[in-house]
């Protein structure tokens, strides 16, 4: 196990280092000029070399790479906005800090409904929950989820007018106001993730309800609430454990989506500010951000699925 | 009569999911190809008086803030998301499929090899890897198209090369090494069309993944450009009006569900028919 999770902590480290070199390329090959940006319309071209000297951008490519990782690896530091002319840590840690709360908030719901209505779609298979769950299942999964984000302001802010759409409320605001902005962003998450582990833990739990051991707890008369909650569950759980946690890596895509729509503060929003504004270094900042907690989720997802896995916790290959 | 009675016998024992799926696929996909004569008017068409009008017989889904027929402006977008769909699903499968194949037809070192590099491919935040290349070059629907192609390329490979590997151990693969058949024989003729049923069943997935992709790309505004008809595009520039004309992104959206549901439908209905491992077991 421990070789296991050394070998997997390798290669995140490895795949963020490929991933950084890829991020600088790229935003190096964008047709956007710095300097220009920085000076706005009445620079000159010899204004515009001063400023680059001055910014190192007139080194070489892995000159200006090192400078950059460095700074990154050794102080904390992400460079300056462009757009903003503000640093860009502090502002990332507080996106960040409101996407996670978002992303957290949606899993915990995804996580306790998903396998509620997996459960229940097992134990009536075949029967109308089953089917209600399922159709549920392709509804959100049918639209991209920034059709429900829509779908929701619709009904729940333009028409009924009960929560708002857009924005976020810190804690000092109160607890009410900080949960109200929440509760349309979580749902829009919750929905194009519930499918995934509705499903599995639908498949999972009828394998495990049709087992030996389960029809053995019947035979001994033990109620069918004891057997369900008990001894089929319990083992029915484990893949979907797994599923949970290599879907919080999903969401990372879907939240750039989500947090547009309702315009929440948040990491993905920050990102797509700064592409759409071409504020290269916050750019970078962003992506490479959001590729970490990625690779550390998928991380968590190997080494949990090692855990519950006793072929890969004894050393074995997994394949 | 016979031949009547056969066929619907024969339609009779398909999925229904295969049978829904595959009638509205296949509408959709008339739908698309016919939109210039279907379409009640052009996609670009301003009608300045009736801006933002209701859904009346004259506009069926109203019209958007330039007075454009949303309904008309729906059907044309069938065509961008399945040529986007469709497009995307080829390139990954072009790539893909060549690459599982051969990785499980030799093994060895160029196996690991090639599979490890698309082990860190598949490490990436996929949106992320695909707004770094559409943001590194100005878009259009063919770059978004192959964006997620490369994409998509992975996976394809993965269950390439495991439907292979299970292959080679088949004696008719055996036979036809011992006939001295060359290697590009066995890859195309006797391992390619026993790979193809599973992939078809990947592929459509892939479609579904695409379409949905390419329209969170476009509603970010960095796939399909305006003032193209694409539904992901017209969905985000409904959304400032989504209060008072709510049919400008509502009509593109049902579209879109539909062509996703109908899609998965289809994906599901060929799994139970072509794919040996849930063969059987449903």
């Amino acid at each position: 196990m421990a070789l296991y999770a050394f070998k997997r902590s390798a290669a995140v480290l490895l795949i963020l280092t490929v991933m950084s070199v890829l991020v600088f390329l790229a935003t190096h090959a964008l047709p956007a000029n710095t300097a220009a940006l920085i000076l706005g319309q009445y620079s000159t071209p010899e204004t515009q070399a001063a400023l680059e000297h001055k910014l190192g951008l007139d080194l070489p490519l892995p000159v200006q790479y090192w400078r950059w990782a460095a700074g990154i690896l050794f102080h904390g530091d992400l460079g300056q906005s462009l757009v903003m002319e503000r640093p860009i840590a502090p502002i990332l840690w507080d996106a960040l800090g409101k996407s996670a709360i978002l992303s957290v908030a949606a899993m915990a719901v995804v996580a306790t409904l998903g396998l509620a209505m997996g459960v229940v779609a097992a134990v009536w298979r075949g029967r109308w929950p089953d089917h209600v769950a399922s159709v549920f299942a392709y509804l959100g999964i049918s639209v991209p989820e920034f059709y429900w984000g829509l779908v929701l302001i619709l009904v729940f802010g333009s028409t009924f007018r009960l929560l708002p759409t857009s924005g976020a409320a810190s804690l000092s605001d109160g607890i009410a106001q900080f949960v109200a902005h929440l509760v349309l962003p979580v749902i829009t998450l919750t929905l194009t993730l519930l499918a995934h582990v509705a499903r599995l833990t639908r498949s999972s739990m009828i394998e495990v309800l049709d087992s030996t051991y389960v029809k053995v707890a019947r035979a001994r008369g033990l109620p069918e609430r004891v057997v369900i909650m008990r001894h089929a569950l319990r083992n029915a759980l484990l893949p979907s454990i797994t599923v949970l946690a290599q879907d919080f890596g999903f969401l990372i895509g879907g939240i750039v989506a989500v947090e547009t729509v309702f315009a929440y503060p948040g990491l993905g929003r920050m990102l797509i500010f700064s592409l759409e504004r071409q504020d290269l270094p916050m750019m970078q900042a962003a992506i490479l951000v959001l590729t970490a907690v990625y690779c550390v989720a998928n991380l968590g997802a190997d080494l949990l699925y090692g855990v519950f896995n006793p072929r890969i916790r004894y050393g074995g290959a997994v394949d | 009569m016979t031949e009547l009675v056969l066929l619907t016998r024969r339609l009779r024992r398909m999925p229904t999911s295969l049978l829904v799926g595959g009638t509205i696929v296949a509408v959709l996909l008339v739908v698309a190809a016919l939109a210039q004569l279907i379409a009640p008017f052009p996609f670009d068409q301003m009608h300045v008086r009736d801006r933002f009008s209701p859904p009346s017989l004259t506009y069926l889904a109203g019209t958007d803030e330039y007075g454009r027929d949303v309904f008309s402006r729906t059907l044309f977008g069938s065509q961008l998301s399945l040529a986007l769909g469709v497009t995307a699903t080829v390139i990954s499968l072009t790539i893909g499929v060549p690459l599982g194949l051969v990785c499980g037809y030799r093994r060895g070192t160029l196996d690991e090899l090639i599979m490890r590099s698309l082990d860190v491919m598949m490490s990436f935040p996929p949106v992320l890897l695909v707004l770094l290349i559409l943001v590194v070059t100005p878009p259009s629907l063919m770059k978004t198209a192959i964006a997620i192609g490369v994409l998509f390329t992975p996976p394809i490979a993965r269950v390439t090369r495991s439907v292979t590997l299970d292959l080679m151990s088949g004696e008719f693969i055996e036979a036809a090494r011992a006939r001295g058949e060359r290697a590009w024989y066995i890859l195309l003729r006797e391992l390619l069309p026993n790979v193809w049923p599973v992939l078809m069943v990947e592929a459509s997935l892939r479609v579904v993944f695409a379409v949905l992709l390419g329209a969170v790309l476009s509603f970010l505004s960095f796939g399909v450009q305006p003032p193209a008809a694409d539904w992901g595009l017209m969905i985000s520039s409904g959304r400032a009006f989504v209060d008072t004309a709510p049919w400008i992104s509502l009509a593109p959206g049902l579209a879109m569900s539909l062509t996703v549901i109908a899609i998965s439908l289809l994906g599901d209905g060929l799994r139970e028919v072509l794919d040996p491992r849930v063969r059987g077991r449903l």
